[in-house]
């Protein structure tokens, strides 16, 4: 992983760092988030981390798994990271659905938060 | 399987909380002896059987014996990440609703499943049999038959209480839900202009002719 | 309520309204005016594309223009004010969007797109501009 630039080596440890939170305990993804930070799931729209951690925690299984087909991650002209994640999960017994998964990572005391972040189904109902 | 030789293609949509057990339930009806697709990128797990349905006309003699191939969709699990949308519901002519004696939440939210297909159904009233499933598992039964057989009074349809694992009720479920169906077929269509004896088109124009009047509005029925 | 999150509620929806006219005319361009597709980037701006970057207008360029023709269907589009703590003072939209793409030579895949959007002073033009900052793009097939 030395070889590999920083920000890439920030992106994939945040991406691993989050996943493995919330296949096992979704709870405590909540220092991860700021006051201002946003999530779009499926749609809806939440703002601030205890609205977050909310809806995160409350969305209705009791198993989950993700699994990363690919992971992209890119400095941004402001020094963020922006990265882009496409997967697969599995929820309680259900079929394996896919996803993806777009998060804005900025440097905040010596950590690194996640001011935005979007994730959809792979689902095309159309 | 779908070669075409049948009457009609009829698609019911099986709905409720994750976990009151729709998967189990549709793999029992269908035997599991067909394979179930399912397509990944719909988020829709389909099975098919084939069926024949015999009405019976008026003087209550039996008329000839429709072939039915019935496709069930499940929802494979996404009503856990986002509400489903109308394109999920629209082209269901019938749906199955699903919750679990087992637990009071899933009986409670029977209500806000009932709103959705409502507002999504290809109308206001659409055919609906609902199901109180794993009636097999009596000790840890959470809602009483009479206050779900009261809900489905309520909402004027009918009620069974199911077990996908055993296969309890399941046939006979699908089945009133077929007969509902055909029947709302046998009021809207007007049938006067097919002749005796002539096969109808692969299931397309009863469906079709079902489109049109939910296009001209709400189906009347 | 609260007066706070209202200023937000209209935050957001101003960021969608410009967010979706861009996208309107970013996938209108790729599909109808490739050449000129590399002014919608500043100048810059990565792009990744499965997983390749390409950064700079000159790279851009050669890329596109080598790019097949395309087709693009947008389904969803999602998007965000990126809060000014994580932007050095230029308002930014964060935008997804997902659909299918036929290239030519290729049958239709299904893509995911993550745009970062700032904007752009042009001080002869009282509108803002907004180019593209940074850009990730991936196919997403499931044998089914």
């Amino acid at each position: 992983m030395g070889d590999k630039p920083l920000w890439e080596q920030i992106g994939t440890s945040f991406v691993q760092h989050y996943y493995q939170l919330f296949d096992t305990n979704r709870p405590q993804l909540e220092s991860i988030y700021t006051e201002e930070s946003c999530l779009t799931w499926e749609g809806e729209q939440f703002h601030g981390k205890t609205a977050i951690i909310q809806k995160i925690s409350s969305l209705p299984f009791h198993k989950i798994a993700h699994s990363i087909t690919a992971q992209d991650h890119q400095p941004t002209p402001d020094s963020c990271i922006l990265s882009m994640v496409v997967g697969q999960l599995k929820a309680d017994d259900d079929q394996v659905l896919g996803f993806h998964q777009s998060f804005l990572l900025k440097g905040f005391n010596n950590a690194w938060v996640c001011t935005n972040e979007v994730f959809r189904l792979a689902l095309h109902n159309v | 399987m779908s070669d075409g030789d049948y009457d009609y293609l009829i698609k019911f949509l099986a709905l409720g909380d994750s976990g009151v057990g729709k998967t189990t339930f549709l793999y029992q009806y269908t035997d599991a002896k067909f394979n179930s697709k399912f397509i990944t990128t719909v988020g829709i797990d389909f099975r098919e059987k084939r069926v024949v349905y015999k009405s019976n006309g008026p003087g209550g003699v039996s008329g000839r014996g429709q072939r039915i191939h019935l496709q069930l969709w499940d929802t494979a699990g996404q009503e856990r990440f986002r509400s489903l949308t109308t394109a999920f519901f629209r082209d269901a002519m019938g749906f199955l609703l699903l919750f679990d004696l087992t637990s009071e939440q899933s009986f409670l939210n029977v209500r806000n499943w009932m709103s959705q297909l409502q507002m999504h159904a290809y109308c206001e009233n659409p055919d609906i049999v609902l199901c109180g499933n794993k009636c097999d598992l009596t000790d840890q039964r959470a809602v009483k038959e009479e206050e779900a057989k009261e809900l489905a009074d309520k909402y004027g349809i009918p009620y069974f209480e199911t077990s996908a694992s055993s296969g309890q009720n399941v046939s006979q479920a699908v089945e009133v839900l077929l007969d509902l169906i055909m029947k709302r077929m046998e009021r809207c269509v007007d049938k006067s202009w097919i002749p005796e004896g002539v096969m109808q088109s692969n299931g397309h124009s009863s469906t079709e002719q079902l489109s049109n009047s939910k296009d001209q509005g709400k189906c009347s029925c | 309520m609260l007066l706070y999150e209202l200023d937000f509620k209209m935050i957001v929806d101003q960021a969608c309204r410009a967010a979706e006219e861009f996208v309107n005319i970013y996938y209108e361009t790729i599909d109808k005016r490739r050449r000129v597709l590399p002014k919608l980037y500043m100048d810059k701006a990565t792009l990744v594309w499965n997983g390749n970057a390409i950064t700079g207008q000159d790279s851009l360029g050669e890329f596109f223009e080598m790019l097949p023709s395309s087709e693009f269907r947008v389904n969803t589009l999602d998007c965000q004010p990126v809060h000014e703590q994580a932007t050095q003072g230029q308002p930014t939209v964060l935008v997804v969007t997902c659909g299918i793409v036929k290239f030519e030579g290729s049958k239709y895949r299904y893509f995911n797109q993550t745009f970062l959007l700032t904007t752009h002073a042009v001080p002869t033009n009282s509108l803002p501009v907004w180019k593209i900052a940074s850009d990730s793009f991936r196919f997403q097939d499931w044998a089914s």
